[in-house]
């Protein structure tokens, strides 16, 4: 089961209702984040509205979930260091135009499928997929660069335990295309990508 | 003095707790911690954009309590105020992002009290980023901006709510401001705060 951790007003966002309606996936309210609703779950969603000050006070329990194998996708910008111990968020030179430019780093499974330059815009505009970057910890691999020295607004890294963070520092992900069908494309990834693990396990 | 709720997402610490703004906050009060006790000697409580309404309902009672002694509540937008200020009637609107895009284009918003305190500085190109909604004004608020259609999109109510007064706005500028996006937010705030605290004085 993946959790999509709500924390804003108005329900599960559309592109992720399919993937509820199918079973896969269900909306926690932030504040029922604890041990006996991640004990199920493979995957773990949060979005740019988190509560991080509510989530730092729970980053063992993060961490446990990460050191048994859960992975976890985390959009915004990291201030408070609920999760492998990272903090602040760095913006991308004064915000103009060559400073939001997008360079794919690494492929990744998030972006199966995607055509990775129509992040950069919607409808002509930069800005909408990221603006900065939080700096990684040591071992993290860079998915996606920012601005003219390629900071690492995406990245990745691999718990000691084995569980996977995935970091973007921007707008949840899900809202950053205009192409209604490539969005329903990256939730399917999302989905898939968090799930991969419980399914790794079950096939073994 | 002004305190403000602190929902504790990223653009909430960054627009409350930045070096721009803090100094300007005597208490910042966590929504779940809001009691009398933690309202002492506040005369202004702001509560920012996108605070979940869900962490606002159970207090709707202090709210209440904190605006008939006098106190000064200020609701800032996408906090679907209807849901926990009863008697407020909000027609939200889908958000056009792009109305800019268009050369010459105008928001539409204007600012109809120019002269009143929380106004003073802040030009219609400041307070013009999205629109989200609209207020049914109550009965002896002043619409201080509204919309193209004359719609309350920033009102103040001096008369409803006892001694109290309600500032409500379906305009979203911490969002924006502590996202680093939409300068004008910025400017807004600029202006803003520091009008709401001289309209407050400690």
């Amino acid at each position: 089961m993946i959790l999509f951790l709500l924390s804003h007003h108005g329900g599960l966002p559309a592109p992720f209702i399919a993937a509820a309606e199918a079973g896969l996936l269900r909306a926690l309210p932030e504040g029922s984040l604890d041990d006996a609703a991640l004990g199920p779950a493979c995957g773990l969603i949060v979005t740019m509205h988190a509560d991080q000050i509510a989530l730092a006070e729970r980053a063992a329990l993060l961490d446990g979930f990460l050191a048994r194998g859960g992975r976890i996708l985390v959009n915004g910008h990291l201030l408070r260091p609920f999760v492998a111990g990272v903090s602040g968020f760095i913006p991308s030179g004064a915000g103009r135009l060559p400073d939001l430019a997008l360079s794919p780093l690494a492929p990744h499974a998030l972006f199966d499928g995607i055509p990775r330059e129509a992040f950069q815009a919607r409808r002509g505009v930069a800005g909408f997929y990221g603006r900065g970057h939080v700096p990684p910890p040591a071992g993290a691999r860079p998915i996606t660069g920012i601005g003219s020295d390629c900071a690492p607004l995406d990245w990745e890294w691999r718990h000691p335990g084995g569980g996977l963070l995935f970091c973007h520092a921007g707008n949840d992900l899900w809202t950053t295309l205009d192409d209604a069908s490539l969005t329903a494309r990256l939730a399917r990834n999302i989905c898939g990508w968090l799930a991969d693990a419980a399914l790794a396990e079950r096939a073994a | 003095m002004i305190a403000a709720l602190h929902p504790g997402a990223f653009y909430h610490i960054e627009a409350l707790e930045g070096p721009r703004y803090a100094s300007l906050f005597a208490r910042l009060i966590r929504p779940e911690a809001l009691d009398e006790a933690t309202l002492s000697g506040i005369s202004a409580l702001l509560v920012p954009c996108r605070t979940s309404p869900a962490r606002l309902v159970p207090h709707t009672a202090l709210f209440r309590s904190f605006l008939a002694r006098g106190g000064t509540l200020v609701a800032m937008g996408e906090t679907f105020q209807d849901l926990w200020l009863p008697g407020l009637t909000l027609t939200p609107e889908p958000t056009n992002w792009w109305w800019w895009l268009t050369p010459g284009a105008d928001l539409g918003l204007r600012i109809l009290r120019p002269d009143h305190p929380l106004m003073r500085g802040i030009a219609e190109t400041d307070a013009s980023w999205h629109l989200h909604g609209w207020f049914d004004t109550p009965p002896g608020a002043e619409v201080l901006i509204a919309d193209r259609g004359g719609r309350a999109l920033l009102f103040v109510d001096a008369v409803n709510h006892g001694a109290g007064r309600l500032v409500a706005t379906t305009l979203d500028p911490f969002y924006h401001h502590g996202s680093h996006f939409m300068p004008a937010t910025t400017r807004f705030l600029d202006r803003f705060l520091a009008n709401l605290l001289a309209w407050n004085p400690p």
